[in-house]
């Protein structure tokens, strides 16, 4: 899909789009011209000059900064010699509408859609998926091992199955996945794993083949290779020693004779390859034998082109597992912007932290209590926690994060009544309240409200709620849990009121209860003895 | 030019009716301060569906024919503020039920779903507490207030202009 803007002097243009799928987007409202950086969408900017120059001044800094790291969007224009900072210099971008220069765009695109798992449109994923393709589909495959390195989440498997993919294997047993730790074990049993065992070596051992056997015309990924015992490295390092053309030989555990392999192995790590060779944690022949095959996946931060093609693509997967509840939620455009632009966020845990970032607000998004919330004010309030995913991690343990269907509390709902207006009927909450403590108990808490306050009936939920309230510190929440009322509760509630009502406590408590109003009005963190002035305020 | 945001309420009450309003109103000239997006608000007086024909502009509450027939037709809304039961009828006062699910069936055809804000008293009635549970588990874009507190409808409201606006901009 390629977003369009608008023009009128290009007859064209509808050949060129032609057969690729695209959606024609020039009659559609666009408020904002910098939207068509953030669809994470290649897209084709069509115009005149001055429409092009106003577009380009249009865009806010962190646009600028994701355009210069953009790789797949176009010019087209009868203005052959357009120019501007932020048009790259080293691919065709300005196209002349009346030529036949349609074909850059044509490529590229198809270039991008050979890799459906590897979202991004940064150049550092252009280059890497460039770099899958030689070693894809060059005459050193198969056999010949790769190495990819980059950190943490920043999508090694991803590269390692689009490698797979793009390869003659394609189609073949397929590529298995197994971590180095996972192969922690007693040496005996992860040799026997990766190549499998011979029957009756020992007493009621039964032979079975290892993954090397099982995956011969596939491949191996074998993540964090290093992290993996030693005793394996050794053996591995046999393996990839093998001659060019010729098969990898092993044998199983316990086995007398050579078994061939055609596995193909590939080899990833998160750490830094020269600081584990100066600390010999990895023998140094061991990373020769890659030659020119290795492939280095870059750090989120360092391609923010890639950010919002990334957050598209999580969000519509999400979509498709999350039901109708996130279908309905588009990923806003201006929260990619705030993301992008946001200094503290240094996406250290790269695309899995913002896949995590973005299942949070999935999550929130699909509980009834978030529906009057906006797609960004969910994201903003998991990013108000800070810049990382271990502060985002703290929302879960948090209220707005409840499973439990939070609309307005009933605590609330009382104190804010509009009394004048509301008299003679029960609120749903004052019904439910009812409900809970039968006949019997309402009447008493009523009788003995009425020695409390002024003989009128609307007092009666303000007495009692906001007796609740000081009964429970004037924390909305346990007030508002303790509404939901038990037996206990309410056996205890009519104690202390009685006791209340024959007191000259009740003009104090009452006093102060009337000052929670005011910390209630500022939510009901305010209550909470978090800092010196919280504390002030629910105290004095 | 942006199109207006339309907002109905559905409201057999008057007083209830002016209150809503007047939220909507409140928050309608927030969003055309701040965002340029103006607001059409529809009141329909009872539960007739289809309430085309009685649909009133705001302000003029009780006045038939300030809204045409074809506006109200052409334009689905974005937000409806729909009160649940009609206490004029006390034997089968559910009304809002139905004409909630009318106004989903319609809604089909047009391609587009609004965002339902229940904003009734429905507590001790068991049909009525039925159907806003099961409303609300299986429609993700109905929200049932359990009040109808102005200002607990200005919230839900601000929440769901917000999210008009998004997807208008993003879809």
């Amino acid at each position: 899909v390629i977003d369009l803007y608008p023009l009128s002097d290009l007859p064209h243009l509808e050949a060129w789009i032609e057969g690729l799928g695209i959606e024609d987007l020039r009659h559609a409202p666009r408020d904002h011209a910098q939207q068509a950086v953030w669809t994470g969408r290649p897209f084709i900017l069509a115009g005149d000059k001055a429409s092009l120059a106003a577009w380009f001044k249009g865009l806010d800094d962190a646009a600028r900064r994701v355009l210069r790291d953009h790789a797949y969007f176009w010019i087209v224009t009868s203005h052959r010699h357009f120019d501007h900072e932020l048009i790259p210099k080293d691919r065709p971008t300005v196209l002349d509408v009346r030529g036949g220069e349609y074909i850059v765009i044509h490529d590229s695109v198809e270039f991008l859609n050979r890799f459906p798992r590897l979202a991004g449109l940064s150049r550092e994923m252009h280059h890497l998926r460039e770099e899958i393709l030689r070693i894809g589909t060059g005459p050193s495959e198969p056999a010949t091992p790769v190495l990819i390195l980059g950190e943490s989440g920043s999508g090694k498997e991803g590269t390692a199955q689009s490698l797979f993919e793009a390869s003659k294997r394609k189609g073949k047993p397929g590529l298995h996945s197994i971590g180095g730790s996972s192969l922690k074990m007693e040496p005996g049993m992860a040799l026997s794993e990766l190549f499998g065992i011979e029957a009756n070596i020992a007493s009621g051992v039964r032979g079975r083949s290892g993954l090397m056997e099982l995956y011969s015309d596939g491949g191996l990924f074998v993540d964090d290779f290093d992290t993996a015992p030693k005793v394996l490295q050794e053996r591995l390092l046999r393996i990839t020693s093998t001659p060019k053309g010729e098969q990898a030989k092993y044998r199983r555990v316990g086995g007398e004779t050579d078994r061939q392999t055609n596995a193909w192995l590939i080899f990833a790590t998160n750490h830094d390859v020269t600081e584990m060779l100066k600390k010999k944690r990895l023998r140094p022949d061991f990373f020769f034998r890659f030659e020119d095959r290795v492939l280095v996946v870059p750090a989120l931060r360092e391609r923010p082109a890639d950010l919002p093609a990334i957050a598209q693509s999580l969000w519509s997967r999400l979509g498709e597992s999350s039901g109708p509840a996130l279908k309905t939620r588009p990923l806003p455009w201006r929260s990619l912007q705030d993301m992008t632009s946001r200094a503290g966020l240094q996406w250290n845990g790269n695309v899995r932290e913002l896949s995590a970032l973005l299942s949070l607000v999935a999550s929130m998004c699909k509980m009834p209590q978030h529906r009057d919330k906006s797609t960004t004010a969910l994201i903003n309030q998991v990013l108000a926690r800070g810049d990382s995913s271990m502060e985002w991690l703290g929302i879960v343990a948090s209220k707005e994060f409840s499973n439990a269907p939070r609309t307005s509390s009933p605590v609330a709902q009382i104190l804010d009544l509009d009394l004048s207006q509301r008299s003679g009927k029960m609120s749903g909450c004052e019904a439910e309240v009812f409900r809970r403590v039968g006949e019997a108990k309402w009447n008493e808490l009523k009788l003995l409200t009425e020695k409390l306050v002024a003989r009128k009936q609307d007092k009666l939920r303000v007495a009692f709620c906001r007796y609740m309230m000081f009964a429970t510190k004037f924390e909305e929440v346990s007030a508002t849990e303790a509404m939901e009322l038990g037996e206990i509760e309410v056996t205890q509630a009519l104690k202390q009121l009685r006791w209340l009502a024959d007191s000259k406590q009740y003009l104090v408590e009452s006093e102060r209860s009337s000052r929670s109003k005011y910390i209630f009005k500022c939510g009901p963190y305010l209550s909470k003895p978090r800092d010196g002035a919280a504390e002030t305020g629910q105290t004095t | 030019m942006k199109d207006p945001i339309v907002v109905w309420i559905v409201d057999d009450s008057i007083d209830d009716t002016r209150a809503a309003s007047k939220v909507v109103q409140e928050v309608g000239q927030h969003y055309q301060q701040q965002r340029g997006t103006e607001l059409t608000l529809l009141c329909a007086p009872d539960f007739e569906w289809p309430p085309f024909n009685s649909m009133n502009l705001v302000p003029g509450l009780r006045e038939p024919g300030k809204a045409t027939t074809e506006q109200c037709r052409d334009v689905p809304p974005d937000i409806v503020v729909l009160d649940l039961v009609n206490i004029n009828k006390p034997g089968d006062p559910l009304e809002g039920k139905r004409f909630y699910q009318d106004l989903r069936k319609w809604e089909l055809s047009k391609g587009r779903s609004s965002f339902v804000i229940i904003w009734s008293f429905y507590s001790g009635g068991n049909e009525a507490e039925a159907f806003v549970k099961k409303a609300t588990e299986t429609d993700c874009r109905l929200k049932a207030l359990h009040t109808k507190q102005p200002a607990i409808l200005e919230t839900c409201l601000l929440g769901f202009y917000e999210r008009v606006i998004e997807e208008r901009e993003n879809l």
